[in-house]
């Protein structure tokens, strides 16, 4: 007996075959739709991402948001006249996020950046105290933010040693959002990062 | 293709999700249903199989290519994932066996059997050495794992998945297996 067979358990190809049968007699058809098991994972990366931010939470401190946000084009190629360069350069990173989940505390931002199926890419946990720079402007149909970070929790900003690419990725986020409540979350940051 | 199937997960693209189905849809769906077909509902065994996929497709990281087949280790998580779906049935159906008395009697019978099948499998493990009742007891009772167990009782992993195996194949005889 080899090492393989102490870890996990062998089935022969007769057992397999009699359970592939079972599940093949058995499965009804709605059991075979992506689009279904998809929108689950989706629900269950959303409740693991919570579970996430909720752990970020000290012991006076509680969740008063949460939305979802897209990337704006300001951050990353927003400066047309670099913006070329920096876009070969981007390249370099393979984890450019789909958009952002973003939690606003009563203390703190946590922001997640999610890919296709809610799958949480880079994470940035700051206070509110650590916004530098932050603009928000108001749209027909979104509100764009954006901002730098002085410092966060697990200083997860990409970083770049080329001047071109620099200010792009350098601790900035810029995030639009599109829901209903967007007028009311840009107010309540403001209030929170200006301490009005 | 496993190999495909394991890589395109480990992505975490929607490809992966959608080889993962078509190629062991009925595999995993077999595996629920002959655990759970006669103790729960369509809906809970469907509930089942959509949280295997999950799991699978977020726990990938934990399959490891050296200790054995992909297929293996996804039959081990899906019996695994229904046999705690059993258990939260079984927990279910005793709280409401307190408000419903019809359905009492049927939960003690089942509880009574797994006393007895837990019973049985405690009396062969005491034929089993001392350590090898410990490794057994905190594998499969306690859920530690291999280098967890390897740590408490100071030994290699290599030594515990031995003792392990050995062991299984005396239960196996004890307990009237081929």
């Amino acid at each position: 007996m080899t090492s393989i067979d102490h870890q996990y358990e062998t089935y022969s190809d007769t057992e397999i075959q009699q359970l592939e049968r079972l599940g093949a007699q058995h499965m009804g058809e709605e059991i075979k739709d992506k689009k279904h098991i998809k929108q689950y994972i989706k629900k269950r990366n959303l409740e693991a991402m919570r579970e996430l931010a909720e752990g970020e939470l000290e012991a006076d401190e509680y969740l008063e948001a949460e939305f979802d946000g897209s990337l704006t084009a300001l951050n990353y190629l927003g400066n047309m006249t670099s913006a070329e360069y920096a876009f070969m350069m981007l390249a370099a990173y393979n984890d450019v996020p789909v958009k952002y989940h973003v939690y606003l505390t009563t203390k703190k931002m946590i922001v997640y950046e999610i890919g296709k199926l809610n799958v949480i890419g880079r994470q940035y946990v700051f206070d509110y105290g650590a916004i530098r720079h932050f603009k928000g402007k108001s749209r027909k149909d979104y509100v764009k933010l954006f901002f730098k970070v002085d410092e966060d929790k697990y200083d997860a900003f990409r970083t770049s040693g080329n001047w071109l690419l620099y200010p792009f990725v350098s601790r900035r986020i810029g995030i639009n959002i599109f829901c209903e409540e967007r007028e009311i979350l840009l107010k309540f940051i403001q209030k929170k990062v200006f301490g009005i | 293709m496993e190999e495909k199937v394991v890589s395109c997960l480990k992505e975490k693209t929607d490809d992966g999700i959608d080889l993962l189905i078509d190629t062991y849809s009925s595999l995993i769906y077999g595996v629920i249903y002959s655990t759970l077909q006669n103790h729960m509902s369509r809906e809970d065994i469907e509930e089942c199989y959509y949280d295997v996929i999950f799991t699978l497709w977020h726990k990938i990281d934990k399959y490891d290519a050296k200790k054995g087949k992909f297929k293996n280790w996804l039959i081990s998580v899906a019996k695994f994932k229904a046999v705690d779906y059993l258990r939260k049935g079984q927990r279910q159906s005793k709280q409401d066996g307190l408000e419903d008395c019809s359905e009492t009697s049927q939960s003690a019978e089942d509880e009574m059997l797994l006393r007895e099948d837990e019973l049985q499998f405690r009396k062969v493990l005491e034929r089993l050495g001392k350590i090898d009742q410990k490794i057994f007891s905190w594998r499969y009772i306690d859920e530690l794992s291999v280098e967890e167990i390897a740590d408490q009782l100071h030994m290699a992993p290599q030594a515990v998945y031995t003792r392990i195996s050995r062991g299984k194949g005396k239960l196996k005889k004890w307990m009237g297996g081929k």
